[in-house]
């Protein structure tokens, strides 16, 4: 179990722009973030709000046009892509709105095959991955490929392969938004529990308001800026330095939650 | 690496499958055409190589048996005879008459020949007996073969009434197969008495061949003597200037034609498997695996293909036989290691040339 402080990811005035012929689009704006392990943080927000470019600047596949993230320490603009490259291997793990399992392959082997990127010796990937299909019960599973699961039990999978490294960072995508509600509780409670037991800081991008119940952090994000409620905003973190520097100096455990913004079209409302 | 490239080529059966059979096909192709080319290569020459004489004098500016004319009289048969280190010489008579039987009706490559002698006869008897007398006939197996003949039937050319003796082995140049007969047959057969193509020179002990040819070409003007091992070399280059080019050509377009299969077929899986393959650059698959994948995918590909190709050449070459017998194959242990190593290197360029399309996948794509 790793320190529930220790720093994950910092991201200060991050922007990041798309060029198309002579237009720009402004996908996040001077974006200020801190990630800690352990912590569940959900970033809420419409559809081309710029959750999704947050997220791949946080897992380094883009780098920021202004400002910096430095990840574990290590500022990404600096770092050259094979070395982001073993850092995703490594300290990270992903999940995806579409699964992505690659199905070609046997359940066990989708979850073997992250360990083997992370040059893990084939005889312990295979453990591991059996002792996390037995954690997440999906152990029967073991021999099926893809194509022959549900979706609850294909994201199910998925998290498997997301904390086969032991990542100390998760990124969901949408996680709940191809399942149905009880697969989407259950993943909800899952990612909770990754965070919990795992150590990790799961960062998750979402229209699911259910993610509110188990976020350690609330953050919203429309037109590619982080906003939040009032008190969110600086409880977690989101806005100028000096606003992180308040949030970490003060209750940075304490689960902020936004107020549900019923009928504006923005957020997607899951029924009971 | 390995296991998604097998599991791909797994859970891609009818692909697969097609693409073996595609690889195979080619790997027959050239499989067969270097055994054609070692047996049309042997065959050719056998009846040279196994003569065991010792010069060959042929009328002058002729070089070799397969693509050249000699005639020449049998008065020079005792100027050659009398040369210094000349034990023995056998004239041979060499004509490209037609065979009949019925209705069918082939070309031969005829040679006449003194049956009494040692030389200039058919190399080997698969069955049967060899030339005894003017009626008699030896021709080749696989001649045989295809004009539906065997020992006792008979023959006839220019009307004269042949029986079969004998069936020789060796005596099989693929455009064209031996047959023997006495030399006055041959004779009487081209209508020109005392006509001779060649002689067969035996040496004296401790003659020198080298020395034996020039001693002929002096004493007898417009002769040329070669020998043994010269007109051996003679013939050979005669007969790859004429068939290596051809079986160049038909493989290289083998070749051409599996690479163009093969990096079709490896491009259409990249395309495919696009999504994979932006997944695994997101979770951080080590540079060098994506293209791994491909290079062993097509390996797998180009070996199975080889496997399946060394299963299939035994029946078509069975199959070549029965149905043209003058086809003479000879499979050689360099020939096979060769055909698997040009697939291997054609199925790894091919991954080579498809590879570039793995750099237009971005990692970003798998949030698409």
């Amino acid at each position: 179990m790793r320190s529930p402080e220790a720093t994950v990811f910092r991201m200060r005035n991050a922007s990041r722009n798309f060029t198309h012929g002579a237009g720009v689009t402004h996908a996040v704006r001077g974006a200020t973030l801190d990630g800690v392990s352990g912590e569940v943080l959900v970033l809420l927000g419409p559809s081309g709000s710029g959750k999704t470019t947050l997220l791949s600047m946080l897992a380094g596949l883009i780098r920021p046009t202004a400002g910096s993230v430095e990840l574990f320490g290590h500022d990404i603009s600096g770092l050259p892509p094979q070395a982001l490259q073993r850092l995703r291997a490594a300290r990270m793990g992903f999940i995806f709105q579409t699964f992505h399992l690659f199905d070609v392959l046997k359940v066990e082997e989708n979850i073997t095959l992250v360990q083997r990127f992370n040059r893990v010796e084939r005889a312990p990937a295979k453990r591991r991955a059996k002792e996390l299909m037995e954690i997440l019960e999906i152990d029967r599973l073991a021999g099926k490929y893809p194509s022959e699961l549900s979706h609850g039990e294909k994201q199910r999978v998925a998290i498997a392969r997301a904390v086969a490294n032991r990542p100390e960072l998760l990124l969901a995508d949408e996680p709940t938004a191809s399942l149905e509600w009880n697969q989407g509780l259950e993943v909800v409670a899952l990612l909770q529990r990754c965070a919990r037991e795992f150590g990790c800081c799961v960062v998750c991008a979402t229209h699911d308001l259910r993610m509110e119940e188990v976020a350690g952090r609330v953050l919203r994000i429309t037109d590619g800026v982080l906003t939040g409620t009032a008190e969110g905003a600086v409880g977690a973190g989101i806005g100028s330095d000096a606003d992180a520097e308040k949030k970490r100096a003060g209750d940075g455990g304490t689960i902020k939650k936004p107020a549900p913004q019923d009928g504006t079209g923005q957020y997607v409302r899951i029924p009971d | 690496m390995f296991l998604y490239a097998f599991r791909l080529l797994q859970r891609q059966p009818q692909r697969l499958f097609l693409t073996i059979a595609a690889i195979a096909l080619c790997a027959v192709m050239m499989l067969f055409l270097l055994a054609t080319y070692r047996g049309v290569a042997d065959g050719s020459v056998d009846y040279i190589r196994r003569n065991g004489c010792d010069v060959w004098v042929l009328r002058q500016n002729s070089t070799n048996l397969l693509r050249g004319t000699s005639f020449l009289t049998a008065a020079i048969e005792n100027e050659i005879r009398s040369c210094d280190g000349v034990r023995d010489a056998h004239p041979v008579l060499l004509l490209l008459p037609s065979l009949h039987r019925g209705a069918q009706r082939a070309t031969v490559f005829l040679a006449g020949y003194d049956h009494t002698q040692r030389l200039g006869g058919p190399p080997a008897l698969f069955a049967g007996r060899g030339v005894h007398s003017d009626s008699d006939i030896v021709l080749d197996r696989a001649f045989a073969r295809k004009m539906e003949v065997g020992i006792g039937d008979t023959v006839s050319i220019n009307g004269t009434r042949l029986t079969v003796c004998g069936l020789s082995t060796g005596t099989n140049a693929f455009v064209i197969q031996y047959g023997f007969v006495t030399l006055a047959r041959a004779r009487s057969v081209a209508g020109i008495p005392d006509l001779v193509s060649l002689y067969l020179v035996e040496a004296a002990p401790g003659a020198i061949p080298d020395r034996l040819v020039r001693r002929i070409e002096e004493k007898v003007p417009g002769t040329a003597g070669f020998t043994d091992g010269t007109f051996l070399e003679n013939n050979l280059a005669e007969m790859e200037s004429g068939f290596l080019p051809l079986l160049f050509a038909i493989a290289g377009i083998g070749v051409v034609v599996m690479t163009v299969i093969l990096s079709l077929l490896l491009g259409i899986t990249i395309l495919e498997r696009r999504r994979d393959f932006a997944v695994m650059k997101t979770l951080g698959a080590p540079r060098g695996y994506l293209p791994g994948s491909i290079a062993v995918y097509a390996l797998m590909l180009a070996l199975f293909g080889i496997a399946a190709g060394l299963g299939m050449f035994p029946l078509l070459v069975s199959l070549v036989e029965r149905i043209s017998p003058e086809i003479n194959t000879v499979t050689t242990l360099p020939h096979v290691l060769l055909v698997v190593a040009l697939c291997i290197v054609v199925g790894e360029g091919s991954a080579l040339l498809s590879m570039r399309r793995l750099h237009s996948i971005y990692a970003l794509e798998v949030y698409q």
